[in-house]
């Protein structure tokens, strides 16, 4: 523990148990933060909400060359982040912070990076025997693998493809790190909860006003993605947009399988975009090139047609192994045969009905291909 | 005016209600009851109720005395509030639980095993819709035999090996038991897996079904293009002894290796099976064989060795599992709990007998094929005819829809 206690740890690493105190420890009075004293810990607590919420994954916070204003600025920028409250812009800053620790971790000694992980954040971490360290340096206990590598989408991640044995699985220094980045992140969205609603002092409220404004602009995708009906989706592509609606980081597979079908089924280019922007790690550009690139548009001119039922089962996105889905082979098979009976509902109760019969005929069935 | 069918359920209640009314210590809630959703299905409204809670595993025995239900269930989840609606339960964490059914193994008599009848006349035709003589639609019926059922309970076996041996699941915390029907429930109730989310459930069914393996990562032979002779790197290759997947897939790949017939798609490379059977003693020699070869030795060994159990139970947090110690409405049979040093040598179709074994019913059986239950040996009924039965038999019969008791 006392390998962390040092002031330009607490800087680096300002989410650990020492440095949360530092307001407490200091005597500082939440409501004395907004005095001119503080200016440049406001400053910089500012600078790291904004940096977040403007690049996301690629945002560089840094590291300030004081370290007292490193440590406070952190502990405000949280309070910023838990006043407004606003899920989208928790795990966007948690992502950007984390990926800063993970920076630093990567040039420490790989046994800091373990004793963070086991006094800090309540990870079951252990250096392999001598005879087994072949298989990774490191051991880290299974359901705590499990907890914070679920997400990453990678097959080399997955526990399968893990030495595995008496409840532990082997990793490499750098695959620590990694793990480390993901529980940092969790930390730290867990702080967000605890704090969230916390009120500000009205001093700090015109700073805040200004990070709202700039959510604001950012997230007008929201309300867009929001509306996408999902009538006729398969039970798949519901789960995912709804995970998605819900904040939680689906696998770059799933984003480029709900892409790809969305395109497919007639929706247009921002509607999918809007749906990618739920992302905590959203880039705008990025998002925009590559559902170009789905949609046939750049590079290749290939288009991409949505996954099959097999290869979606493959990645594990198949809901109930398709028992809601008899005869289905592919997600886009599904959402047509739904709108094509819908179609036939429609004209049977509409006989007599002119704009029903123009109904039928347009929309989504002219989209398909 | 009551039919035929409603007699006969009004009898097996009335034989459900006489076992929970004697034997209601049997029934064994779950760790922390007040914290779960019960739910069940009565005999009488054919849904189901659930959001139930109670505040002891006393109050759930007597609830269960007194409605008499076709089928008990309780939650895996932990809730806060556990009757309210579902996105209101506030979810705290879930047992860990697999199901392990034996038609979703790959035994041969599962596919004979399906028959279809009509109440009244009989065994029909396979693919039959309906009954030629009286136009009654046909019934479907599965059976399971011993041989399903020690391969359920041999997959069990292996379940709870890796669990304990590679997941960091403790043996005391594991529950194993029977279903009451056609399989095994395994229950692991260690507290750093309770608080497992959804995506970390399917990782971890991932592990044991091989969804996803990658040979090459584990340190075997793995293709980039997929020509030539295989790669080997990352890891040392694995060794015969070796826990986990990596020693279950060399070991597998071995044993098909040495049996006497050439495994079918591989029958191509019979004169390198033949060189590799006599070479391979501590460690294969991967150069020896094209990896076309080591891909499909290794895929069907990971075929073979890949986990059976319905993926959908274990990622699905907020699942409904059967209570355990309450009478399966499919069968008349109990679910009943195993202690893990017994399990080797269970045989559901004799201990899970729990209906009276003495006393005789008479009923009007439609078709059964020969059957073993409860110590008795009972032969093939071929053509409608009324028997005498020991109740639990009895019972078996009708709720599997094979029967009717008689007036
Ligand atoms: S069967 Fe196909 S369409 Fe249905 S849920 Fe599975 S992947 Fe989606
Ligand atoms: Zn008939
Ligand atoms: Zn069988």
């Amino acid at each position: 523990m006392s390998m962390l206690r040092s002031e330009r740890m607490l800087a680096k690493y300002p989410f650990i148990a020492a440095a949360r105190d530092y307001l407490s420890r200091r005597g500082i009075a939440l409501d004395e933060l907004g005095s001119g004293r503080f200016g440049r810990d406001v400053e910089r607590a500012y600078e790291r909400v904004v940096e977040a919420l403007k690049m996301g994954e690629d945002a560089e916070i840094g590291l300030y060359p004081d370290e007292e204003v490193e440590v406070l600025s952190f502990a405000i920028a949280l309070l910023f982040v838990a006043s407004i409250g606003d899920g989208w812009l928790a795990r966007r800053w948690a992502l950007a912070e984390s990926l800063r620790c993970g920076r630093f971790l990567e040039e420490e000694e790989p046994e800091i990076v373990a004793e963070l992980l086991r006094a800090e954040l309540g990870i079951k971490v252990e250096p392999s025997p001598p005879g087994e360290s072949g298989l990774g340096a490191y051991k880290v206990w299974a359901p705590h693998y499990l907890t914070l590598t679920s997400r990453i989408d990678s097959l080399e991640w997955k526990l399968v493809n893990r030495v595995v044995r008496g409840g532990w699985v082997y990793v490499t220094p750098k695959e620590l790190a990694r793990i480390a980045v993901e529980a940092i992140q969790k930390r730290i969205l867990s702080r967000y909860e605890d704090a969230r609603g916390t009120p500000l002092p009205d001093s700090l409220t015109a700073v805040a006003k200004r990070i709202r404004e700039m959510l604001a602009e950012k997230r007008s995708f929201e309300v867009e993605a929001g509306q996408v009906s999902e009538e006729y989706w398969p039970p798949c592509m519901a789960k995912i947009k709804k995970e998605l609606l819900a904040g939680l980081s689906v696998g770059h597979f799933a984003n480029f399988a709900l892409a790809a079908f969305m395109l497919t089924a007639g929706y247009t280019q921002e509607q999918v975009i809007a749906m990618y922007s739920q992302r905590s790690d959203f880039n705008e550009k990025i998002a925009r090139y590559q559902t170009e690139h789905i949609a046939g548009q750049k590079g290749s001119r290939v288009k991409y047609t949505p996954p099959s039922c097999s290869t979606m089962k493959t990645h594990g996105l198949c809901v109930e192994e398709g028992r809601l889905c008899p005869g289905i082979k592919n997600p886009i098979q599904y959402y047509r045969r739904e709108a094509r009976r819908a179609a036939q509902r429609k004209k049977i109760e509409g006989r007599n009905d002119e704009e029903e019969k123009r109904d039928s005929g347009g929309g989504f069935l002219a989209t398909s291909t | 005016m009551s039919g035929p069918v409603e007699r006969s359920m009004a009898f097996v209640k009335r034989v459900f209600r006489e076992f929970y009314r004697d034997n209601v210590g049997v029934v064994s809630p779950p760790p922390r009851p007040e914290a779960r959703e019960f739910g069940y299905w009565s005999f009488e409204r054919g849904e189901m109720v659930r959001h139930l809670s109670f505040r002891s595993a006393e109050e759930v025995r007597a609830e269960i005395a007194k409605v008499v239900p076709l089928h008990a269930y309780r939650s895996a989840a932990y809730y806060q509030y556990p009757s309210a609606p579902m996105e209101e339960k506030g979810w705290q964490a879930a047992d860990l639980i697999f199901d392990i059914d034996a038609d979703h193994l790959d035994v041969p008599c599962v596919t004979q095993h399906v028959y279809r009848v009509c109440p009244v006349h009989g065994l029909l035709d396979d693919g039959a819709k309906t009954c030629p003589v009286c136009g009654t639609g046909a019934r479907e019926v599965d059976w399971v035999c011993d041989i399903c059922l020690s391969a359920a309970r041999a997959e069990t076996t292996r379940l709870v090996e890796i669990l304990v041996g590679e997941l960091g699941v403790n043996e005391g915390e594991l529950e194993v038991g029977f279903s009451g029907n056609r399989g095994y429930h395994i229950v692991a109730y260690s507290p750093d897996h309770l608080t497992l989310d959804q995506m970390a459930r399917k990782d971890l069914v991932g592990y044991l079904t091989c969804v996803g393996l990658s040979p090459g990562l584990l340190g075997l032979p793995w293709k980039r293009g997929g020509r030539g002779r295989p790669r080997l790197d990352l890891l040392p290759p694995p060794a015969f002894n070796e826990p986990g997947w990596r020693g279950r897939i060399i070991r597998r790949a071995y044993s098909i290796l040495q049996s006497q017939a050439v495994p079918p798609g591989l029958e191509r490379y019979a004169g390198i099976i033949r060189e590799i059977r006599d070479a391979w003693s501590v460690e294969p020699d991967w150069t020896v064989a094209p990896l076309g070869f080591w891909t499909r030795l290794l895929d069907e060994a990971i075929r073979m060795e890949a986990l059976r159990i319905d993926p959908v139970v274990t990622t699905d947090i907020h699942r409904l599992l059967r209570l355990s110690g309450t009478l399966n409405g499919k069968t008349g049979l109990l679910a009943k709990k195993i202690p893990l040093e017994m399990l080797e040598d269970f045989d559901p179709l004799n201990e899970c007998v729990v209906l009276p074994r003495e006393e005789r019913v008479r009923v009007r059986v439609a078709y059964s094929p020969a059957f073993r239950l409860g110590g008795e040996e009972f032969d093939e009924i071929s053509e409608p005819r009324s028997v005498m039965l020991p109740i639990y038999a009895g019972v078996y019969l009708v709720l599997k829809g094979l029967a009717r008791i008689e007036a």
